[in-house]
């Protein structure tokens, strides 16, 4: 009965710890039949649009962008250059210990140097085996010291720091007879060189490494390209700007003279990167032109600042003010006439205002549809940097400059909300059509005049993938 | 991330935390399955063929008992699934066995070989030694996941450590043999 205990322990012990990691390509092919499947889970229509609205609800209630799920990034091929320095470690630490043993050696009498030295070496084998596990090929691992010992000396042997301890805890339980001093270090060169198990092993694990390491790099530019992150392209887009209400920015009593929008144009680069398989992350940079016309305004110039103190235009012309008033309600004819009781050099015309941005858009993709046509919806946040900034007359007699607005800030924000339409041209190049609402806010710094100004508009470009 | 957490990503089906479990489990389950099977690639279709079920079921996995217990006992069903498909394990071989008497010096059996002997093992043997000695699993509880009776459970151990046990003493013996002539 005791035998048969005894051929089980054999297998228990050495196999309690014993732990190997796959090839790479086994989590390939399992991802590829969990993707599999997760696609074959359709959705019923309005659900899928369903918990589209509400991610964009969500998205523009909290400021849009979530980084949380970057940290669920894990990279499926680990990094193969720090687990070189990791073998070369070992190997440093292996030999360093061995020394040690040896010396101390030197001075020990009764002690079965060929145990020690074993147990060293498996337990550095096993080290560098444990690391090989991480990178993913199939090693024995044998955890286990190679004889049956009491607790005690595994522990001492896992610290792996005093050399002298576990020389001392040996001693108490080694049983082969005393070995003469002197001939000790022969001993160990011989027993470290003959000690069939060790020799072979610590070779044929480092082989293995290099292999894995060489394998791993090579599967490691495969799934780069299976998944290339990050995208680039140029936008451009015709810009219809307006105001969600009655009110102008220039002057008060313009409100209700008709307005529209001028040619706008927005151009620039965009970055994208791929956060997970439905969430992207859009950036980049873009120059806005917005302009827009307000009919039928007089202007005058006056230099009593009483009388121009509703209108936000400030001119170059040191001591003068402008004002702007609507000449719909003036019912003569003859403005030129009338005008000069309020100021003089009065002009006629459509009133164009223009402001130039940089624009930096963060905006945050939820993916939709996934095929060669794919939709996605886009919700974010752009800055506005404003670089120029001029109000103009325009009328036959061509463009005059009045000056410049004062009551725009230099920075603003607006929240963005639209869809994207990408078309793959093939798998670096894509076309994408993005139909985008932006809403600005804090544009003016005082009386707005009620004007809550958006722009729409359509971006178009050709990206790069990489 | 805390397991847990882990887990609850997993049964959204959240593939990055999927591949974090398989990155903490594999080596150990890989184990399992070089154990189990009768050599390394079907040890790693079986791996594959487990995890896959692993993750198609983990919603019922409620959080009682430990996570890495309920994956080996996937693993382990998985792969006995097989050998019931294959019908591979209903050859019947009764016969009571000699008594063993073993010998042998454990201390210079290295573990490719003792894995080697165990995959090298008739599949029924192979279950039931690996089921009975390494995994706990009583006799009663083997003879009903291979459906057999106890008996044959119990002799195809027997046999299974006699096979080993030779195997082992062989091994010893080749090794002396080195030994002297080193």
């Amino acid at each position: 009965m005791e035998e048969k205990k005894h051929i089980d322990r054999i297998f228990q012990e050495k196999l309690k710890d014993f732990e190997v990691f796959p090839e790479a390509n086994v989590w390939n092919t399992i991802e590829n039949e969990l993707l599999k499947k997760k696609k074959r889970r359709i959705l019923p229509l309005w659900l899928r649009y369903g918990s589209a609205a509400a991610v964009l609800l969500f998205l523009i209630s909290t400021g849009i962008w979530v980084f949380e799920d970057q940290d669920q990034q894990v990279p499926i091929v680990p990094n193969t250059n720090s687990l070189v320095i990791d073998t070369i470690n070992n190997q440093s630490i292996t030999t360093k210990e061995t020394q040690s043993v040896q010396e101390l050696q030197d001075n020990q009498d009764n002690v079965d140097n060929s145990t020690i030295v074993k147990e060293r070496t498996t337990n550095t084998s096993s080290t560098q085996l444990v690391k090989a596990s991480s990178i993913q090929k199939p090693v024995v691992i044998n955890a286990r010291s190679e004889q049956d010992k009491s607790a005690s000396i595994e522990e001492i042997t896992a610290t792996t720091t005093n050399a002298a301890e576990i020389v001392i805890t040996e001693e108490s339980i080694v049983e082969t007879p005393l070995i003469n001093s002197g001939e000790n270090k022969e001993k160990i060169a011989s027993n470290t060189l003959l000690e069939e198990g060790e020799v072979r092993a610590t070779p044929l694990n480092k082989r293995d490494l290099t292999e894995a390491i060489e394998e791993n790099k090579v599967i490691e530019e495969e799934v780069q390209l299976n998944k290339k992150k990050w995208s680039v392209g140029s936008t451009v887009a015709p810009i219809y700007f307006n105001t969600l209400s009655k009110g102008s920015p220039i002057d008060a009593s313009l409100a209700n003279n008709k307005m529209s929008s001028d040619a706008s144009i927005s151009y620039g680069v965009k970055v994208n990167y791929k956060i997970n398989d439905r969430l992207r992350f859009q950036s980049g940079i873009n120059a806005v032109d917005l302009a827009y016309e307000t009919s039928d305004v007089i202007t005058s110039i006056s230099s009593n600042s009483a009388f121009t103190n509703g209108t936000n235009i400030e001119t170059n012309v040191n001591g003068f003010n402008i004002v702007a008033f609507s000449s719909n309600n003036i019912a003569v004819e003859n403005t030129e006439l009338l005008a000069p009781q309020r100021g003089f050099f009065n002009l006629k015309g459509n009133l164009n205002q223009s402001l130039s941005y940089i624009e930096i858009p963060m905006e945050a993709s939820y993916s939709l549809v996934q095929k060669k046509l794919g939709i996605n919806v886009v919700g974010g946040l752009s800055t506005f940097i404003l670089y120029d900034n001029n109000v103009s007359l325009l009328n036959e007699n061509g463009r005059t400059l009045l000056g410049e607005a004062n009551n725009i800030n230099d920075l603003n924000f607006s929240g963005n909300l639209g869809l994207d339409f990408d078309y793959s041209i093939n798998k670096k190049l894509f076309i994408n059509v993005s139909p985008m609402f932006k809403y600005q806010f804090n544009t003016f710094s005082k009386n707005a005049g009620g004007f809550q100004p958006y722009y729409l508009g359509v971006y178009t470009g050709l990206n790069f993938r990489f | 991330m805390s397991l847990k957490k882990l887990i609850k990503k997993c049964k959204q089906r959240d593939i990055n935390a999927q591949s974090e479990v398989y990155q903490l489990f594999a080596g150990k389950l890989f184990a399992l399955c070089l154990k189990y099977s009768r050599n390394y690639q079907d040890a790693q279709d079986n791996l594959q063929d487990g995890f896959i079920t692993i993750f198609n079921k983990i919603d019922q996995y409620q959080f009682k008992g430990s996570f890495e217990g309920w994956l080996k006992r996937i693993v382990i069903n998985t792969v006995l699934q097989k050998y019931r498909e294959k019908n591979v394990l209903n050859l019947v071989s009764e016969e009571i066995p000699e008594r063993i008497e073993i010998e042998a010096d454990e201390s210079t059996i290295s573990l490719d070989y003792l894995l080697q002997i165990i995959q090298e093992l008739p599949n029924r043997y192979r279950l039931v030694f690996n089921l009975y000695v390494l995994d706990g699993y009583s006799h009663k509880e083997i003879a009903e996941l291979l459906e057999i009776s106890d008996g044959t459970s119990k002799s195809n151990l027997s046999r299974a450590r006699q096979i080993l046990k030779n195997r082992i003493e062989m091994e010893g013996k080749g090794q002396n043999n080195n030994k002297a002539s080193n």
